[in-house]
């Protein structure tokens, strides 16, 4: 099962969006900073209809600017699907809602923020604006959510029920969730917190201007298992082995004991085997991963490893890519991205 | 009433997140709802119930009065002072 990245988009915490540079200007993290948050266009330029974009809080505005973006952009395919991922959807909107809820004794609630608060939200502007009544799912599986997402895209298109389905990964940081996070023991030892939007046009087809080719992706809980063994299996399912990947593009968080898993299994790989990072570009939310495939599709397309990836080890010719994340010690996947030929 | 016209125009605006429009850009008299005026829709008429109950203690038990209510800033002013206790 396969399919090809037409067009993509990135709203980060990285100047990523609506240009041709790849990570050349990177916002350099400061080290008090516990949040990464994204550098925003101007939603007047994206978000035409006003009478829609007042209405929308920052993750739906991310959400539905990255998406047409990459609609824009993708050769005139557009979505037989419409597939969204988030961690924690509508956050600001949600709590914005249950702030009211306790504010005024359960009553005189305010129907925006209702509404604007489930997380298909972000899904559903997208299919109003793009006029698509198709397929439209949101895929609500914390660590997993872009990951489910993906792969229910690649079973559309496998099955042929669809030809092109737009698939994105969305989140968004809030006061309020860093503060009960941390509560909660997060962010106090390395990792920052992060927010995103990416979409992907994928397609069933190829075509000589696709970014890259997904050919595989698999997920798994982190436990005690052998890791080596299950990349192994991964890479066999996809007919091949570690040696026929050019470069491994991880997602550590930089706390070591989140990072564990994945540390684990970076230690056992060949030493000459060339790597990089993502997650401190980011920061790291439940759909953060969506940011190391947009990062692996770049530098297929750009046969170039940014500096600000932190690369290690020479890695020409960049055929193949392994895309290893873990959100918080829990949910590990692996994408496997190829350069379309 | 012009004190209480300024005051709904900004309300407006704040709880209806009118991000092109200013208070001072809403004409006082121009309908709030369709064309020629602010254009705004039934998700609104919702925020201005809201509005209505939480800063005037205003509940509106006809519906069918909400048309009328409803029509501009001026109109809503004028229900607000008559129904005010």
């Amino acid at each position: 099962m396969k399919c090809y990245i037409r067009n993509m988009s990135a709203i980060s915490p990285q100047p990523t969006f609506a240009t041709d540079s790849f990570l050349t200007d990177v916002v350099e993290t400061v080290v008090d900073a516990n949040c990464l948050k994204a550098v925003e266009p101007d939603y007047k330029e994206c978000i035409k209809e006003a009478g829609l974009r007042r209405r929308m809080s920052h993750v739906i505005k991310m959400g539905v600017a990255s998406a047409l973006n990459c609609v824009e952009g993708a050769q005139g395919a557009m979505p037989d699907a419409i597939i969204t991922a988030t961690g924690l959807g509508c956050l600001a909107d949600t709590e914005k809602f249950l702030q009211s809820i306790v504010e005024n004794d359960e009553k005189l609630l305010n129907p925006t923020s209702f509404i604007q608060s489930t997380f298909n939200t972000i899904g559903g502007q997208i299919a109003l604006i793009l006029k698509r009544q198709c397929y439209n799912f949101t895929y609500v599986h914390r660590g997993f959510s872009f990951e489910s997402a993906v792969l229910d895209a690649m079973m559309q298109l496998e099955e042929g029920d669809a030809s092109n389905v737009l698939v994105g990964g969305i989140d968004e940081v809030t006061d309020t969730e860093y503060r009960v996070m941390e509560r909660m023991g997060f962010w106090r030892s390395g990792a920052k917190m992060g927010e995103g939007a990416q979409f992907f046009m994928l397609s069933s087809t190829v075509s000589s201007q696709d970014v890259a080719q997904i050919s595989g992706l698999c997920t798994f809980l982190a436990d005690t298992s052998d890791y080596s063994q299950k990349v192994q299996s991964f890479l066999a399912s996809c007919g091949m082995t570690l040696a026929d990947v050019d470069l491994v593009l991880s997602g550590e968080c930089g706390d070591a004991k989140m990072d564990a898993s994945l540390l684990s299994w970076k230690a056992s790989i060949p030493a000459n085997m060339p790597t990089a990072t993502f997650k401190h570009l980011c920061g790291e939310y439940q759909t953060a991963s969506s940011f190391g495939v947009w990062c692996a599709a770049n530098i297929l397309k750009n046969q170039m490893v940014p500096s600000a990836l932190r690369p290690v080890g020479k890695s020409d010719n960049v055929r193949r890519i392994l895309v290893f994340n873990s959100y918080r010690n829990k949910n590990c996947s692996l994408f496997l991205l190829e350069k379309v030929e | 009433m012009e004190e209480l016209i300024s005051n709904l125009k900004v309300q407006l605006v704040e709880s209806l997140n009118l991000e092109d429009v200013t208070p001072a850009e809403i004409d006082t008299e121009a309908p709030l709802f369709g064309d020629g005026g602010l254009g705004l829709d039934s998700i609104d008429a919702l925020e201005i119930i809201i509005l209505l109950e939480k800063h005037y203690g205003l509940h509106i038990g006809d519906p069918k009065e909400g048309k009328n209510i409803f029509y501009s800033v001026r109109t809503l002013a004028e229900y607000i002072t008559a129904n005010q206790k």
